[in-house]
């Protein structure tokens, strides 16, 4: 009884375990939306008041508490609103563009976010309603920011309550707009199978790629000409350049809002939120901007405008995955007196990309028709019919830059298997077919990693006077030795179980074996693998006693 | 068919004895198809600024190494990928080497800010070393030249000319070197030394380095930002006044700032990569790449891959980084300066970096030298970049004492 205790609290602490370490991302959000926060409020000349934030505004001020909705700190709030870390509005949509993905918004979205956003004002609750928020979004992390951060601008603009409950109900809805910017900038957001079926039967789709690209890195553009290896979830804070990236546009967004704010009021800007617009709007108006904000009807004019840069300054921040760019002097300085380069994406269309690069992922090379016309090279916009090599090899102030990168799905072992085989019987010189069901377990769910179960059908043949069904544990390591003979084999997996014979009740046995499996290869953007696996196997029924070993070669489809 | 033990073995070693000869006979076609006569007889080959051919000799010779002699030879298959052979080089008619003489004991077995005083003493047996290797086992194929009358001398002499050898060059990679002396720098120029590297790995107390370590990707490293120390601005003065040529690689660009200020003589980046192709604080500014080249420097061009482009890690470099990155790193160098004059190759061959897919033997230069034709479409050109401007920057710089006179 003791020993059942024992084992039971072994694996709820391990379940325990596992789901602490998975809620390393509120960590990050946290700390992230509360510097974002401290630093940008300070902007407005902003001093603590007891557990209040006083803001000077024009001839008043603005009293805010620091408990935000009643649950704790802005970083809080995004934290918690931002904890359905592995649902799919919560990625990029595979190799879009950010217009693209915010041409993705549907009306009824947008309206159904702005609609909750104003009922929720006008009622009494502290904070909105987290299921509701939860259910209100586009089908990508960019559309759904974008009508959050929206709704937010609109929440600002209102002249409902008092300027304090205004300003403080703004900030609110921001905080859940926030989570899904900052997630816009997580490298294993962006990077995601084809949603299909199988994927619905399992997250492992969402997972593996989370947790693979976060740690290894993508290379990213954005509108304002800026390349960067982006990481994720559990590295964020890690990486200054990345976390000063997704910082920035953070403090922008949250800007827009106080912008919003005292415009609306007619109260003149803090010096430092003027500069800024001054400095990120190039020369367009505040009050054309925040018209658009306001009202606006197609989302992506926001994006697509005839002009550099977005009406919505934030949007340019926004990354996607490169492959290739075009690169040209800026005026910016890096360090030194060493200017900064200003990047382009290259295109898919012949002549918009420099050809001769090699390794790079085609599948991101995307069409011109997607992209504002102020994010084409100004050179390859100019003359789309010239040879871009010809640019290559004799302009000085541009560049063909390539980023060899994988972002190919990662297949794991975890998850659902089917596997078709045939073995050879060596001792009667036989072939016979079977038939498995395999599932690898995640290994946050049991802090275990490489183990699985299965069952294997074993037809009727000539050796075999009775079907047999096979009942196994299954242990896998990948790429535990590199050996040079054997490189087309990752994994060295092993199997041990129970067989048993379904026409002879009673008959049980041994079931063990050995096994190679090849690397698998994807179907392009679906998160299915195919493998190959050679297997050595042993099938021992006790009584009476009957040996069979047998070669195998299988398909297994993961 | 049952085979007995006997006859088991007699067929393993019939099969062993064809592979090995017929490796030796497909090798020795392929070393012969890989010289190309018509060029070799008419024109310089390769003349690398920067190599390391004793660079395994000299860990396994170490106290470490011979302690540990499987470690460090499975150290070696594993991660050296790339090689230097004496015969082979001399074959393909290479006519220069800078040899680059690294202990990475004094660089690792301490701090990054630590000097080893020892390090001089190690220096010199490293230089000893060399001239062993080359009068026992390389004395057919390889000369040591210690001045540049003895270079210009051995480039003189054709690759069918049977007087024909290597000409090899010592040349230090780090000025930790010193062990923070200055005097050693008089001993290392009687002995011949034509080239410090006045950083490596770490600063050791003469200027910031950049990460170099492609297993430690740069978003690993913290952002170097000292620049040149006092110790390494009264290096390059001594040097330039004993006539030892300065060798920027691995500098920051704050180091690197700081050699320009100071120094007054042509510089050499002798293995290094565009920033602007290549985004890594190892990599050259295009601002530098000009300023190197108007003050007649030279620029090699490393053949590591992953220098050159932006790889996300190194097993995708191994897996596409090829001669191509290099030869659009020396395309973008040309553009930028303005002449193919201050280009030259520093492959950093046999010192434990992964080379490009395609060739990982020295000897297998042409290689590189087709896809320059295709390139360029000037044999003088290819010619210029692979051995030329290398080989006359040091006949006209090594030994010269005082400042530029341009």
């Amino acid at each position: 009884m003791i020993l059942i205790k024992f084992r039971a609290t072994l694996i709820i602490l391990s379940f325990c375990l596992s789901s602490s370490l998975f809620a390393f991302d509120e960590v990050e959000h946290r700390i992230l939306a509360d510097s974002v926060f401290e630093s940008t409020i300070r902007e407005t000349g902003a001093v603590n008041k007891h557990n209040s934030i006083l803001i000077p505004f024009g001839q008043d001020e603005i009293i805010i508490p620091r408990n935000f909705g009643g649950l704790g700190t802005f970083g809080k709030l995004v934290a918690i609103f931002a904890a359905d870390d592995q649902k799919q509005h919560r990625f990029h949509r595979r190799a879009e563009t950010v217009l693209q993905q915010i041409r993705r918004i549907e009306p009824d979205e947008f309206a159904q976010c702005l609609s909750a956003a104003l009922s929720w004002v006008k009622s009494d609750s502290s904070a909105p309603d987290k299921q509701i928020v939860e259910s209100i979004h586009s089908d990508n992390v960019i559309g759904t920011y974008l009508i959050h951060h929206l709704a937010a601008l609109r929440i600002a603009a209102s002249m409902n309550g008092t300027d304090n409950q205004q300003f403080s109900k703004a900030l609110v809805w921001e905080a859940i707009a926030q989570g899904y910017l900052a997630d816009c900038f997580s490298s294993g957001h962006m990077i995601l199978p084809v949603h299909h079926f199988i994927s619905e039967l399992q997250m492992k789709d969402r997972r593996d790629a989370d947790r693979h690209h976060s740690l290894t890195g993508i290379f990213v553009i954005n509108a304002a000409g800026y390349v960067w290896q982006a990481f994720g979830d559990g590295a964020l804070l890690w990486y200054q350049p990345s976390y000063q990236h997704v910082f920035e546009a953070c403090q922008s967004s949250l800007r827009e809002i106080l912008l919003m704010f005292y415009q609306t009021r007619g109260v003149a800007l803090p010096e430092k939120l003027s500069n800024w617009f001054t400095k990120v709007g190039h020369a367009m108006s505040l009050a054309k901007a925040i018209d658009s904000w306001l009202t606006i009807q197609q989302l992506d004019s926001l994006y697509d405008t005839p002009f550099a840069p977005t009406l919505l300054p934030t949007l340019q921040y926004l990354p996607v995955p490169v492959a290739a760019a075009w690169s040209t002097d800026s005026e910016e300085i890096v360090i030194d007196d060493f200017h900064k380069r200003k990047y382009y994406p290259q295109l898919n269309e012949l002549s918009a990309r420099d050809t001769s690069l090699y390794g790079i992922e085609n599948e991101f090379l995307l069409s011109r028709d997607d992209f504002p016309d102020w994010m084409v090279a100004p050179p390859i916009k100019d003359s789309l019919a010239s040879n871009p090599q010809k640019l290559i090899k004799e302009n000085v102030h541009w560049a063909s830059v390539a980023y060899v990168q994988s972002l190919s799905p990662v297949i794991s072992f975890e998850g659902l298997t089917i596997d078709f085989g045939a073995s050879w019987v060596i001792d009667h010189g036989e072939i016979a077919p079977s038939i498995g069901l395999g599932y690898g377990f995640h290994d946050d769910l049991f802090q275990i990693r490489n183990l699985g179960v299965g069952l294997r059908f074993y037809p009727k043949s000539s050796s075999s006077a009775s079907s047999a069904l096979s009942a196994f544990g299954a242990i896998r390591l990948t790429n535990p030795i590199q050996i040079s003979l054997l490189k087309i084999f990752e994994t060295i997996g092993g199997e041990t179980g129970v067989v048993s014979e379904l026409e002879k009740s009673g008959n049980f046995g041994m079931h063990l074996a050995v096994s190679l499996r090849s690397k698998p290869h994807s179907f392009k953007s679906m998160h299915l693998g195919l493998s190959f696996e050679f297997a050595y196997e042993a099938l021992t029924i006790f009584s009476p006693a009957i040996n069979i070993h047998q070669f195998s070669a299988r398909l297994v489809l993961n | 068919m049952i085979y007995s033990r006997r006859q088991a073995l007699l067929q393993i070693g019939k099969y062993a004895l064809s592979s090995l000869v017929f490796n030796q006979a497909s090798a020795s076609l392929l070393n012969a198809l890989n010289v190309e006569p018509e060029w070799k007889e008419s024109r310089m080959v390769l003349s690398d600024l920067h190599v390391h051919p004793l660079l395994d000799k000299w860990i396994h010779s170490s106290p470490l190494g011979k302690q540990y002699p499987l470690m460090f030879k499975l150290a070696s298959k594993i991660l050296n990928k790339t090689s230097l052979d004496w015969e082979r080089c001399h074959n393909t008619g290479i006519n220069m080497l800078c040899a680059a003489h690294f202990n990475p004991f004094d660089e690792f077995a301490s701090m990054p800010t630590d000097l080893n005083p020892d390090a001089p003493r190690q220096t010199i047996r490293m230089l000893d070393m060399l001239e062993d290797e080359i009068n026992e086992n390389a004395r057919e194929y390889a000369k040591l030249v210690t001045n540049a009358a003895e270079l210009e001398d051995a480039l003189k002499i054709k690759p069918n000319d049977s007087r024909f050898r290597i000409a090899v060059i010592h040349a230090i990679e780090g000025g930790h070197a010193l062990g923070g002396d200055l005097k050693a720098l008089d001993e290392l120029a009687e002995r011949g030394v034509a080239m410090i590297t006045i950083t490596h790995f770490f600063t050791k107390g003469v200027g910031s380095s950049a990460n170099s370590l492609p297993f430690f990707p740069d978003h690993s490293a913290p952002p170097p930002v000292q620049g040149l120390s006092n110790f390494g601005r009264e290096m390059i003065k001594r040097m330039e006044e004993l006539g030892i040529i300065v060798d920027i690689a691995h500098a920051t660009s704050t180091t690197l700032t700081g050699i320009l200020e100071c120094s007054c003589r042509p510089l050499v980046a002798s293995h290094s990569s565009s920033r602007t192709l290549g985004d890594h604080p190892y990599s050259l500014y295009d601002e530098q790449i000009e300023e190197i080249a108007n003050r007649g420097g030279i620029i090699g061009v490393i053949l590591m891959p992953y220098w050159l482009s932006n790889y996300s890690n190194v097993h995708l470099s191994d897996k596409y980084g090829s001669l191509k990155d290099a030869v659009r790193t020396i395309r973008h160098i040309c553009k930028i300066s303005g002449t193919h004059k201050c280009i030259g190759i520093g492959s950093d061959f046999a010192g434990y970096i992964p080379g490009p897919k395609e060739m990982h033997r020295l000897s297998d230069i042409h290689k590189l030298r087709e896809l320059l034709r295709d390139e360029f479409d000037d044999d003088d050109i290819v010619e210029d970049i692979l051995a030329r401007n290398v080989s006359e920057f040091f006949v006209n710089n090594w030994g010269v004492k005082g400042k530029d006179k341009r």
